[in-house]
């Protein structure tokens, strides 16, 4: 059976334009066009959806109305479309239970991709903690705190390493300031993002081939980090420097 | 000056009486006669002062005397009755004059009073009915020069605005003689001049324009040469003041009005702006969806069956449609840097991360170019708002590909200095006259399309960075950071960032933890 969205978007062609796209793929689709319209079929669909693509800017009410209710409600995967450029509200969206967001303009690839992320990690959460990261050459298993770096092991401080094991939890997925400084340093310290610039530094430095141009731990500007699901090929050099290493 | 009333008529009713006298004598008893002076003593007094009254009156009494009493002729006085006469005589027409002095000298200041009153009136509505305070204070000299028939001057003194200076009518500022006077009266507050007891010799009368307890100007009142000798009274000093008093608090009222009607259109222009880029921005970016999102996945199905056709097609929407979302972006960024009113959300940002997403977002764009990021290690967080400082350098970054031949690389180098910290780009480009290092920040300038080296990139180039310097110079500025262009040694150009080092927040280091096998 394939997989149930909802596509709540008030503007008609993205709407069909993103529908006809996700059929193409595979999905199947609901669109709506409202926040009451959107809540009512969520309540009263007769095929469960699975994931929940959700533009903010609806024309009866604000989108995060509707994600407040979902997260209340239901255990579903919600992505956000935004034309909304500031960062402040996208960490809001994420902190208040977003798994995702995308701001307009994105490519449809951008989209499935998250979708893709969105849907396994809730998945796997259900079934069980993620307790193994390997990606690329990097090996990081959370249990027996061993972090392996093509074969070798690599030597992080205590917050070094619960830094990497909180982004490793959550895969592809960005990690906001707020929730990395809570979960590695304690709520007093929400406001010390410097010390995410320092030890995300010194992660770098002792992970990555190339610190300016990062495969792995990626920054999400002005809201957060995410370790990277799979490798892009897209930063030539770090790629080409990655191989040489694995030859040697 | 005269200030009582000429006292012709008294001199003719004492001589009627003296007429009178003689004529009546021997045909009028004592009595009838005594009140007879009584009645001239009263009548007189009318035109003279008090003590002027009392004086004359008893000189009235004591020619009585002399002429009617017996004996007549002399000051004796025979009988008891006739000395209780005079006595009384005397009393009466002294009570009388002191009374109808005092009642003539109410009745005059009733009627300085109600002047005043309607001088204050007068002045208040026209001040009132005046749009602007140059036309008040017209207004008010005018009124003034009439009342009092001295020339006005007057200096006003604005916060955060040069003195305004008013001279008399048809002249644009006091004479130079008055300007110190009106200056040591804002000064020291007080009235000084003729009549104020201070500085009595000036050639004014010196007034404050005192609005609450601030002091917002100076009033001078000039005697002029040609009225000094007419027959005018000087007004009294404290309702000069009043008048003066009434003139500041109308203008501060004028003012304040002003500044609360700018304030009030200031704030509707603010939100007007906000809603209007609210509408833009989500009615760019929605359209622009659509069409990224449909031609990304028609670039995607034609490659998958092969037609290069439509997917070049779909390339170049895509890239049109990226171009019309940066240009977006930039004008949105630029109304508000511009106005300056909301603050920067700035936080502690490592260069290496901001120029990771800035490499990371030009080679998915450019997937051929060489470039290159050099940040030491341990180099100092910046203090700034993160996405801004990313678009400064996607920006850079991105004139430098396209002014620089296909395969010359593009560097970002990090150095600190002593006190600041210094970001380059630096291109092997065709580099920027040294007239034009300048111009090339002003929005929509651009270079012209004959000095590009390759002119298969004119489409590509030739627009969108029209904005993007300015956008900047205006994040730069922001920042109080500096930003320049300078040739680079052994070709092509160099843009600094030279960003003031903050002192750096203190974080604790620790050992590493021995791995676990």
């Amino acid at each position: 059976m394939s997989m149930h969205v909802l596509l709540v978007e008030d503007d008609r062609a993205l709407r069909q334009t993103l529908q006809s796209a996700l059929e193409t793929e595979g999905y199947a689709v609901t669109g709506s066009g409202s926040c009451a319209d959107a809540l009512a079929l969520l309540a009263h669909h007769p095929q469960p959806f699975d994931l929940v693509v959700l533009d903010l800017g609806l024309p009866d009410a604000d989108g995060s109305e509707l994600l407040a209710w979902v997260r209340r409600h239901r255990s579903l995967p919600v992505l956000v479309i935004s034309a909304r450029h500031d960062d402040a509200g996208k960490v809001r969206l994420l902190d208040a239970g977003a798994d995702d967001y995308l701001v307009k303009p994105f490519s449809v690839q951008e989209l499935l991709a998250r979708m893709r992320v969105s849907l396994r990690h809730r998945g796997v959460q259900v079934q069980a903690p993620v307790t193994h990261y390997d990606v690329g050459g990097l090996q990081i298993d959370l249990a027996r705190h061993s972090v392996q770096l093509h074969g070798h092991a690599v030597r992080l401080t205590p917050t070094e390493f619960k830094l990497l094991a909180r982004l490793a939890r959550q895969a592809g997925q960005v990690v906001t300031h707020r929730q990395l400084l809570v979960d590695v340093w304690g709520a007093e310290h929400v406001d010390q993002v410097h010390y995410l610039r320092l030890y995300m530094g010194q992660l770098r430095a002792k992970l990555e081939a190339v610190p300016a141009e990062p495969q792995w731990l990626l920054t999400e500007p002005g809201v957060g980090y995410k370790l990277a699901e799979a490798v892009v090929c897209s930063a030539e050099q770090a790629v080409s420097a990655t191989r040489a290493l694995m030859r040697s | 000056m005269k200030r009582i009333p000429s006292f012709w008529p008294a001199i003719a009713i004492w001589a009627v009486f003296a007429v009178l006298m003689v004529a009546l004598d021997g045909v009028w008893n004592l009595g009838n006669m005594a009140l007879l002076l009584v009645l001239c003593s009263t009548l007189a007094s009318f035109w003279l002062s008090a003590a002027v009254s009392v004086v004359v009156s008893a000189a009235a009494v004591a020619l009585f005397n002399w002429f009617a009493v017996p004996p007549r002729f002399t000051f004796h006085v025979d009988l008891h009755q006739d000395l209780l006469l005079l006595v009384t005589l005397l009393c009466t027409s002294s009570v009388i004059s002191v009374l109808m002095a005092r009642l003539r000298s109410h009745a005059a200041a009733q009627v300085l009073a109600a002047e005043q009153a309607r001088r204050q009136q007068t002045l208040s509505t026209q001040l009132q009915q005046a749009g602007s305070v140059p036309e008040q204070i017209r207004l008010a000299q005018a009124l003034l020069a009439d009342w009092t028939g001295c020339t006005v001057s007057l200096l006003l003194k604005r916060p955060e605005q040069a003195d305004t200076w008013f001279g008399p009518e048809g002249h644009a500022e006091p004479a130079p003689s008055l300007q110190p006077l009106l200056v040591a009266c804002v000064q020291e507050q007080s009235a000084i001049g003729p009549g104020t007891g201070r500085y009595e010799s000036l050639p004014a009368l010196v007034l404050p324009l005192r609005a609450g307890v601030r002091v917002i100007g100076a009033l001078a009142l000039e005697v002029l040469p040609a009225d000094a000798h007419e027959d005018r009274q000087p007004q009294p000093l404290a309702a000069l003041q009043s008048l003066a008093r009434l003139l500041a608090d109308e203008i501060e009222r004028l003012q304040s009005r002003h500044q609360a009607q700018q304030a009030h259109e200031r704030l509707q222009t603010q939100q007007l702006r906000n809603t209007l880029l609210a509408a833009i921005s989500h009615d760019y970016r929605t359209p622009l969806a659509t069409i990224t999102g449909a031609a990304s996945s028609m670039a995607q199905q034609a490659a998958q069956v092969h037609d290069p056709r439509v997917a070049q097609q779909a390339q170049t929407i895509l890239a049109e449609a990226e171009h019309l979302h940066r240009m977006t972006s930039h004008t949105l960024q630029l109304a508000r840097l511009d106005a300056m009113d909301e603050p920067l959300q700035c936080s502690w940002e490592s260069v290496e991360e901001l120029w990771g997403v800035v490499l990371a977002s030009t080679r998915r764009r450019y997937p051929d170019r060489a470039l290159q990021a050099d940040v030491p290690p341990g180099f100092p967080l910046l203090w700034c708002e993160p996405i801004l400082l990313v678009q400064l350098f996607e920006n850079l970054v991105d004139n430098a590909i396209h002014y620089s031949p296909v395969d010359a690389p593009v560097r970002l180098q990090a150095r600190q200095m002593d006190e600041v910290i210094e970001l380059e780009v630096l291109d092997r480009g065709i580099g920027i006259p040294a007239d034009w290092r300048e111009k090339v920040f002003d929005p929509f300038y651009r270079m012209q399309v004959a000095q590009r080296p390759d002119p298969n990139q004119d489409a590509m180039a030739r627009r969108g960075m029209g904005l993007g310097l300015a956008l900047c110079r205006a994040v730069a500025k922001a920042h109080q950071a500096r930003i320049w262009i300078e040739a680079r040694e052994g070709g092509g150009t160099v843009v600094h960032l030279r960003m003031p080092m903050r002192s750096q927040p203190q974080a604790q280091t620790e050992a590493p933890e021995e791995p676990s096998t």
